[in-house]
């Protein structure tokens, strides 16, 4: 994964979904390709084998894409990657047996946990909780190397992943579906794993904020491109201005397009959220979709206007026939 | 960490159930077969479920139709049998009437036309003994179509003399005979020209010629059947051709018409008489025979039309005259029920419980085809083919086949399928069974999908650019600033 390829949208938060998915699609591969031609478990090890490629591939691909947004070292981001992968799946494959040989016999009466231990029965009674332990589990990884943070979400995205892959295994797998087109293990394992990997990833981890930095990016024709970052690398605030003033401004605009000596700032807070205050009486107007804010300064107020930016919002500045356009724009931090 | 190791160990060397064989390009693994037979011999169904031994036993380019195969999309399931006595394999001709399968023991019933299929491999000629049973009662004389000017017996006559029914029944490659039979009147068969044992061509077609003619009064077939399936088998030369020579007994009882032995026998009447001669057949075919390979297969062939359409063999041996007759079973047979043609229904019965086949056939290229397929060859293996609802195929399942007219055999094999996951379905072929396709099937999911991900994965970065192109235009300065 690569940062500079995620632009700032919500669609971002699709990309963890997308190279989990994959990574778990592979492991779908891996198992069967091992199952089919070279097969050396036995029939009552498939679940095991099958979940537990899962989840270390998720786990795995999880922090790996972590590790390369935040351009770590390679050593680095394979040793986090095996880890992760490596706990999670150990994890997985004792939880595995233990639902299988020890929780499930309690939790079923003697025909169910006959039901329970018959390996080949398709089946998303006896099935699911296997599903849902293993998806658990597969948050303890990267929990472990994310020291903790977002352990609820970490928690719930994996419960959600096993129960969504064991629905999704077992719809896409039962004969009478077939309405749909779909009605094979073949298919269905696929299926399953694409879920499992696709809601782990969505749910997790998002990508976040501080991997992006905004930016102040001159539209207009004059000084047209120029940009500056409004960055705060320690997470404290920081403010920059925009004016003709002809020192120590952060941008400078010429005046004779109208923009003011100080005409607007704009300041990241500790909350990485992105600000704007209009600093004089010459129109200023900050324009999102549907969206028309004017920040020129009243001086009957103690403080100046100020607006949340989000990126793609436009800065309108001096007359309002011709104005000078400033967008503010999030990029990835790395940016240069 | 020791946990680990242990678990590790137990899934390489495998936690119980190692003697489960898998099967390769699936995900399916296979118990030992079972076998149980019955008689003197140890007659066993075999079915194949390792690798190993089907390499062992079938040609290399058979073994992907040997190996056990489920295909749970399609519901079909499919193993592989070769019959042996006494260790040695048992070459024989076999058809789906002579087989029953049973899934879960529950039997697999014929519904449609892929319900089940036992399929024949590696065709090889068996030393036999062809006990040709012809019936020369007096309705042999008729001239069907009028102005040909050929009774029944010259139609007859011509399919016997025919360059390819004699090479059947004397084929080069093994040792064969014929004993030629002519039944009419008394109901006990006498040998054509006298001679039991025919072991050429020249002999044969010389006795065809001028010995096969049209005798006299009824239609003594049951008796006849009977006879040569049982007391024939005694007679000293036919005895020293089957035990001596090692030919297998194979009778192909030709007839016209209906059985017949009364003036005033009614079509109902033949119902307890076919009743008995199916339970002595039966009971000749499961007994306990010094050999079961020189237990004889009868094959019965029709001269005509079918007078029953539809006749649909029962599994049990019980006769009615309502099932055998229909409407018609008080309906006087010389004259009256026999002009609808010929008793297919017996026919089929005393053939399905006789192991063989039944023909059907008004025409000399007909019954030369009937003779040719009745001296078949005989088959080395076979795979047993049925379809089943996928829904019965979702845990381990039993799969068992029976011959069904022959001595009580029979074989299983437990099945155990991946609860989890499978190989890509089969591929139909023009009959409609599903063949295994290959691992490499497994990229038209695998690559599809990945590239989709990938492709994916540039959509937002494709959309934002997409997005800012068509609406973060900036109006041109005006002139004049």
């Amino acid at each position: 994964m690569n940062i500079f390829l995620i632009p700032y949208t919500w669609m971002r938060h699709l990309s963890l979904a997308l190279v989990c998915s994959g990574a778990a699609l592979l492991a779908w591969w891996l198992v069967l390709a091992l199952a089919v031609l070279f097969p050396f478990w036995t029939v009552a090890w498939d679940g095991a084998v099958y979940l537990t490629a899962l989840v270390t591939a998720v786990a795995g691909a999880s922090t790996l894409a972590e590790a390369s947004l935040r351009r770590e070292a390679v050593w680095k981001r394979t040793l986090r990657t095996v880890v992760s992968g490596s706990v999670s799946g150990a994890l997985a494959l004792a939880g595995y047996w233990s639902w299988t040989s020890v929780a499930g016999p309690i939790a079923f009466d003697d025909a169910g946990e006959a039901d329970l231990g018959e390996p080949t029965l398709v089946s998303l009674r006896y099935r699911l909780a296997a599903f849902m332990v293993c998806g658990l589990l597969t948050a303890v990884g990267p929990l472990v190397l994310r020291r903790g943070a977002g352990f609820f979400s970490h928690l719930g995205a994996g419960a959600a992943a096993g129960l969504v892959a064991g629905a999704t295994w077992y719809v896409m797998g039962y004969p009478k579906s077939s309405f749909i087109g779909l009605s094979d293990l073949y298919l269905a394992s696929a299926g399953g794993a694409l879920a499992f990997g696709g809601t782990f990833g969505l749910l997790a981890w998002g990508i976040p904020d501080n991997l992006y930095a905004g930016w102040l990016r001159i539209v207009s024709e004059s000084r047209h491109g120029r940009r500056i970052p409004v960055d705060s690398p320690d997470g404290g605030v920081r403010e920059r201005f925009v004016g003709h003033f002809p020192r120590g401004l952060d941008l400078f605009l010429p005046a004779e397009d109208g923009v003011m000596e100080l005409h607007v700032s704009v300041m990241v807070t500790r909350k990485q959220e992105y600000r704007a205050r209009g600093l004089t009486l010459k129109p200023t107007l900050i324009r999102r979709f549907l969206e028309r804010i004017d920040l020129r300064y009243d001086a009957r107020r103690p403080a100046p206007l100020e607006t949340r930016l989000s990126s793609g919002d436009r800065m309108l500045l001096g007359p309002a026939n011709d104005p000078t356009v400033v967008e503010f724009i999030m990029l990835p931090r790395e940016e240069r | 960490m020791r946990l680990l190791s242990l678990l590790l160990a137990c899934a390489l060397a495998g936690c119980g159930q190692t003697d489960l064989a898998p099967v390769p390009g699936t995900t399916v693994r296979v118990a030992p077969p079972t076998a149980s037979g019955q008689g003197k011999q140890a007659l066993e169904l075999h079915i194949f479920a390792t690798e190993e031994e089907c390499y062992a036993t079938v040609k290399e380019e058979d073994v992907a139709n040997c190996l056990p195969f489920v295909d749970r999309a399609s519901g079909q399931v499919r193993v592989a049998f070769q019959m042996r006595v006494d260790g040695e394999e048992w070459k024989i001709p076999l058809a789906e009437d002579n087989m029953e399968i049973f899934h879960k023991n529950q039997r697999v019933l014929r519904e449609g036309r892929n319900d089940f299929q036992i399929v024949p491999h590696e065709p090889a000629r068996a030393d036999q003994l062809f006990i040709l049973l012809i019936d020369s009662s007096g309705s042999m004389a008729i001239v069907d179509e009028e102005g040909s000017g050929r009774t029944r017996m010259d139609k007859l006559r011509a399919a016997l003399l025919r360059n390819d029914v004699v090479d059947a029944f004397f084929p080069t490659d093994v040792k064969t005979a014929v004993v030629p039979l002519i039944f009419k009147g008394s109901g006990v068969p006498e040998p054509l020209g006298g001679k039991w044992v025919v072991d050429n061509k020249k002999d044969f077609r010389q006795l065809i010629k001028t010995e096969l003619q049209v005798g006299s009064g009824f239609t003594y077939f049951y008796n006849a059947v009977d006879w040569a399936s049982s007391t024939l088998l005694t007679n000293p030369e036919i005895k020293r051709a089957v035990e001596v020579g090692k030919q297998a007994p194979t009778i192909i009882a030709l007839t016209d018409g209906f059985n017949n032995e009364l003036p005033t026998d009614v079509c109902g009447d033949n119902a307890p008489r076919l009743e008995k001669m199916l339970k002595r057949l039966d009971g000749v075919r499961r007994g306990e025979a010094s050999d079961v390979r020189n237990i004889p297969t009868v094959y019965t062939v029709g001269l005509g039309r079918s007078a029953w359409r539809g006749f649909e063999v029962p599994d049990d041996l019980s006769v009615s005259p309502r099932l055998m007759c229909k409407g018609f079973a008080d309906q006087v047979i010389n004259g009256g029920v026999e002009t609808r043609g010929v008793d297919n229904g017996a026919l089929s019965w005393i053939a399905k419980v006789g192991g063989g086949n039944s023909f059907i056939s008004r025409t000399t290229e007909g019954l030369a085809d009937a003779f040719k397929a009745a001296a078949a060859v005989r088959f080395r293996w076979f795979e047993a083919r049925y379809k089943v609802d996928p829904f019965y195929l979702r845990r381990s399942f039993e799969t068992k086949l029976r011959l069904s007219s022959l001595l009580r055999s029979e074989g299983a094999v437990w099945i155990h399928p991946s609860g989890w996951f499978d190989a890509p379905p089969g591929v139909a072929g023009p009959d409609g069974w599903v063949h295994a396709s290959s691992f490499r099937e497994t990229t038209t999911v695998l690559l599809p999908v990945l590239g989709l991900l990938v492709a994916l994965g540039y959509l937002p970065a494709a959309w934002f650019n997409v997005r800012r192109a068509l609406f973060s235009r900036v109006a041109r300065r005006k002139k004049g600033r």
